[in-house]
């Protein structure tokens, strides 16, 4: 089912009456400035633009400032929350989480507690997992990205295509801007910035979304670069620049997991990390955007007690909801899951990128009654949701509107004030009836409107 | 991009750009000449052409000649130049100013992803177009920095290599005007990064002495690790 | 009593390496139980170090040595004055933290063989009880040899070969406590009578922290064990943890004197 607003008509009202032969232009567009989200396929690098799709996801403004203070309090929160799991740990004596879920997550970080961070941010760029529940018409959350989010800089350079290829529709309907992100994020590490210039750290040109590091250390005037650029001297991070000289590294937007970060302290064979930076950062020398040890706060399990750390932080009702979810770890819980599985979607806790989702209706009987036995023994390690039907969004294929599943990832921005992003990365899965949207699965992406 | 620190990578990626879209602009240019000699006039003028630049090439035609230039030579093929200068352009993203990035990128996929029967220097000609437009983008007046002096650095050593190898037999290094405006320039660019560059000299040097003198004088810009 | 402990490593190298960075955890720490007198530690070539310290109160000394070496050398000498029994008080977090299975504290292949080890040991109804019991049955039933594990073992390798070194036997005993739900976690240090560093268990009765070393059967009171790093398993308390280039192999020599000399 796709959802009908006003605006969304008035964009096919104007968006008919134009020439079809600009899409082309817009492809040509991503092709020749190479916006690519490459993929491994088989053990082998497939170059690739990111499919795009012209027809964008449109949500009236007055939505939109819901969602704004939703995520706004719910990142809030989870800020909160690391800051108190790496320090008092208040949340696990008054019993709100059980010790056990934290302790054993291995996101968590034990031989960093007690590291302060700049200006206490741990969760300086979120990317919050939204899908629209057509049965009750609310957005709801489906996932927290704590840790290396990626796709900003998709809707962010095909805006700029988009306002060239298709002026009319920008003067006709009242688009909210959304060109301030990058100044925001460059704000940002300015802001938790312990001196120094600033740093966006890739894997490498061989990492899917290196289009994206390259872009926004462009746009954030950052230096971009991988680890054999930097050292550590003392307990600071240097850049080695090319005349001999070493400038000092403030703040580091790092776009590699904790457990590549540092030879010395993760992985010991990590060739793209940095040996000794965990030092530097204990030591308080860096800001390191996003903070080592977030997983625990995304962690699929730890979803569940948000809407419980936002009551027990600020004092508040969630905004936006939660999916309805199920913990097997918990007696009740345990008992619907058996008795319902077929009409769930049960989730493997330590899976990213949609590989550990299984969806009960798609299962046999004898591969219900394995993942059954499963859970019995490790409750710790899956959640159940319950299937929400979302909103699919019109795309535009081979010449005609189709529906497809689609999810929204919106950013928040993490620093003198917490900043939502006026838009977010629509992606939607290319197959009809394909609930797995994600870019490392082969999706496709639209930019996303806020219309007034 | 004010005030940008590079690191070793980086400016070494930006020389390297300069090098090899140098060098896919004057051998494109040279196999277009010559193309039109050895349809009728000299057969052997594509042999003799490589062999300069120390390289074996074979070919019964013209068009087999101008085939080989575009996709075969080893390490000196325009296709293989190209996507060498696109590899360091597509690490140097942050850097790079996005239309320069696109005309590489163009001239990139246009090579790679045609139908590879045969190629006419028309084509070739038109990927010229796009260099001198991304050459154009890179030396705007208005943006004059360290980046766009470690690419014109990159070209001028492959402009003076190049003309070194090309050098016809009886040519002496002494009394090249051409060579000698290039050093010059060579020279002030040199000086403009580091001021303690070390300004180069290639009078009464024999060709070979010349060629690794030039070849070595960036590591007076870049300080390579050991 | 009064002990006095030296202790030195020597990493040779088979090629010159450069840009070699290290991490050490070799600084005694501070426990209800001993004083740390006097403690110097002093490396070659005077290289500059810092210290931070890590989540679990363990001294971390980093540093970096640019220059081409083949070797590297950290010496250490302490006097500790142990006035009264071992125990520890609790870590800046909650003790539930040491329940969590960690990957060298779990049997993925030999399942079986941790199953039948659990099934040999009765448990009653008194954590001392149980600690002393699987302290003594891994004493007598497992051979204390060295070459059969490594750094980065996990006890399946104990449980099948029935061998293994003070790591090893740390992390079986290790394991078999969280299963019975007491807090335990690993200590790495120094003891009397061991020609290295040693490890050994301490876990949590309730109220404290105690001492156990099932390499020696040992419930540890009045014994001196100078703590150096404690953590989840062995990975937490490495010594030494280093990164350089070059292509090289690695010898390395150990060196350990304590004695009591009061």
């Amino acid at each position: 089912m796709t959802e009908k607003n006003p605006q969304l008509e008035q964009f096919f009202q104007i968006f008919n009456k134009l020439d079809k032969n600009r899409i082309a232009d817009l492809k040509e567009f991503t092709n020749n400035f190479g916006i690519n989200f490459n993929l491994f396929k088989d053990g082998s690098f497939i170059e690739r633009s990111f499919p795009f799709d012209v027809i964008p996801r449109i949500i009236p403004k007055d939505e939109f400032k819901v969602l704004e203070r939703g995520l706004q309090q719910r990142v809030k929160a989870l800020n909160i929350f690391l800051n108190d799991i790496y320090s008092d740990q208040k949340i696990i004596k008054d019993k709100i989480i059980p010790a056990e879920f934290v302790f054993s997550s291995k996101a968590y970080r034990p031989e960093f507690h007690g590291v302060k961070t700049s200006r206490s941010i741990r969760t300086h760029i979120s990317g919050i997992d939204l899908v629209k529940n057509s049965a009750n018409n609310r957005w709801t959350i489906l996932e927290d990205n704590l840790r290396v989010p990626s796709g900003a800089s998709y809707p962010l350079s095909i805006r700029q295509a988009y306002r060239k290829v298709y002026p009319e529709i920008f003067e006709q309907m009242n688009v909210e801007k959304i060109r301030y992100y990058p100044q925001k994020l460059a704000e940002m590490m300015n802001y938790v910035s312990t001196g120094g210039i600033n740093v966006v750290l890739t894997p490498g040109r061989y990492n899917s979304a290196f289009y994206e590091h390259a872009y926004l250390a462009k746009q954030t005037d950052a230096i971009l670069a991988v680890g054999s650029d930097l050292e550590v001297r003392d307990d600071k991070l240097y850049l080695k620049s090319f005349d001999g000289k070493r400038e000092k590294v403030g703040a580091m937007y790092r776009r590699l997991d904790d457990d590549f970060l540092d030879p010395l302290e993760f992985k010991p064979d990590s060739m793209i990390g940095v040996a000794g930076l965990s030092n530097v950062y204990r030591s308080g020398n860096i800001a390191l955007i996003n903070s080592i040890g977030n997983g625990i706060a995304d962690d699929k399990g730890i979803y569940y007690f948000v809407p419980k750390m936002i009551k027990y932080y600020l004092n508040e009702e969630p905004i936006i909801d939660n999916a309805p979810t199920y913990l097997p770890y918990f007696e009740n819980d345990m008992k619907y899951v058996l008795e319902n599985i077929e009409k769930l979607v049960i989730k493997d806790v330590a899976e990213a990128g949609g590989y550990g989702v299984l969806f009960g209706y798609k299962m046999s009987a004898v591969q219900l009654s394995d993942l059954k036995e499963v859970i019995k023994r490790e409750p710790r390690r899956f959640i159940a949701q319950e299937l929400i039907e979302f909103y699919d969004v019109e795309c535009f294929m081979n010449g005609e509107i189709v529906p497809r599943k689609s999810d929204l990832r919106c950013y928040v921005a993490y620093g003198e004030e917490i900043y939502v992003w006026t838009n977010g990365l629509t992606r939607y899965a290319l197959e009809a009836g394909n609930y797995l949207v994600n870019s490392s699965q082969g999706g496709g992406f639209k930019d996303t409107w806020i219309v007034e | 991009m004010k005030n940008k620190y590079l690191s070793i990578r980086s400016a070494d990626g930006l020389y390297w750009i300069g090098r090899y879209l140098q060098r896919f602009e004057i051998i494109a240019k040279e196999s277009i000449k010559t193309f039109d000699v050895v349809i009728d006039i000299d057969k052997e003028a594509g042999k003799h052409f490589f062999t300069k630049l120390t390289k074996d090439i074979n070919y019964n035609s013209a068009v087999e000649f101008f085939y080989k230039t575009v996709y075969e030579v080893k390490e000196s093929n325009l296709c293989y130049l190209i996507d060498q200068a696109r590899e360091n352009a597509t690490m140097l993203r942050d850097i790079l100013d996005e239309d320069a990035f696109m005309f590489i990128n163009v001239i990139y996929t246009n090579l790679k992803e045609r139908d590879r029967k045969s190629i006419s220097p028309k084509e070739i000609e038109k990927l010229i177009r796009k260099l001198d437009s991304f050459w154009g983008r890179i030396f705007l007046k208005t943006q004059h920095g360290i980046v766009q002096m470690l690419i014109e650095f990159g070209q001028t050593v492959e402009g003076i290599d190049m003309k070194l190898r090309l050098f016809e037999n009886d040519e002496n290094i002494n009394d090249n005007i051409n060579l000698k405006f290039d050093i010059q320039k060579l020279n002030t660019i040199g000086i403009a990064i580091n001021p303690e560059f070390t300004p180069v000299r290639l009078e009464n040097l024999t060709v070979s002495e010349a060629l690794q003198k030039i070849s070595s004088c960036v590591n007076e810009i870049i300080r390579y690790e050991s | 009593m009064r002990v006095k402990l030296n202790y030195r490593f020597d990493l040779e190298f088979s090629n010159e390496v450069k840009d070699h960075r290290f991490a050490l955890k070799i600084t005694p720490r501070k426990t209800p139980f001993y004083r740390v007198e006097e403690f110097v530690i002093s490396l070659q070539n005077n290289i500059y170090i810092n210290n931070i310290i890590d989540g679990f109160g363990n001294v971390i000394t980093f540093g970096t040595i640019n220059n081409y070496h083949k070797s590297f050398s950290v010496e250490i000498s302490a006097k500790i004055d142990f006035f009264s029994e071992y125990l520890d008080f609790q870590d800046d977090f909650l003790n539930e933290m040491y329940l969590s299975a960690t990957n060298l504290t779990t049997s993925n292949i030999y399942i079986n063989e941790y199953l039948n080890f659990k099934n040999e040991l009765k448990i009653y109804n008194n954590i001392e009880k149980n600690v002393l019991l699987a302290n003594e049955y891994i004493f007598q039933n497992f051979k204390y040899e060295s070459g059969v594990t490594d750094a980065y073992s996990s006890i399946d390798t104990i449980l099948q070969s029935k061998r293994g070194v003070c790591q090893d036997f740390a992390h079986l005993l290790i394991a078999y406590l969280r299963d019975l739900k007491i807090p335990a976690r690993y200590v790495s240090g120094f003891v009397t009578g061991e020609g290295e560093s040693h490890a050994w268990v301490e876990y949590f009765n309730g109220k404290i922290w105690l001492g156990v070393d099932p390499t020696h059967n040992r419930i540890i009171k009045n014994e001196p064990y100078i703590k150096i790093a404690q953590g989840r398993d062995a990975l937490d308390t490495a010594i030494n943890k280093g990164s350089f280039v070059g292509k090289s192999k690695q010898q390395l020599k150990v060196f350990t004197k304590m004695e009591i000399y009061n």
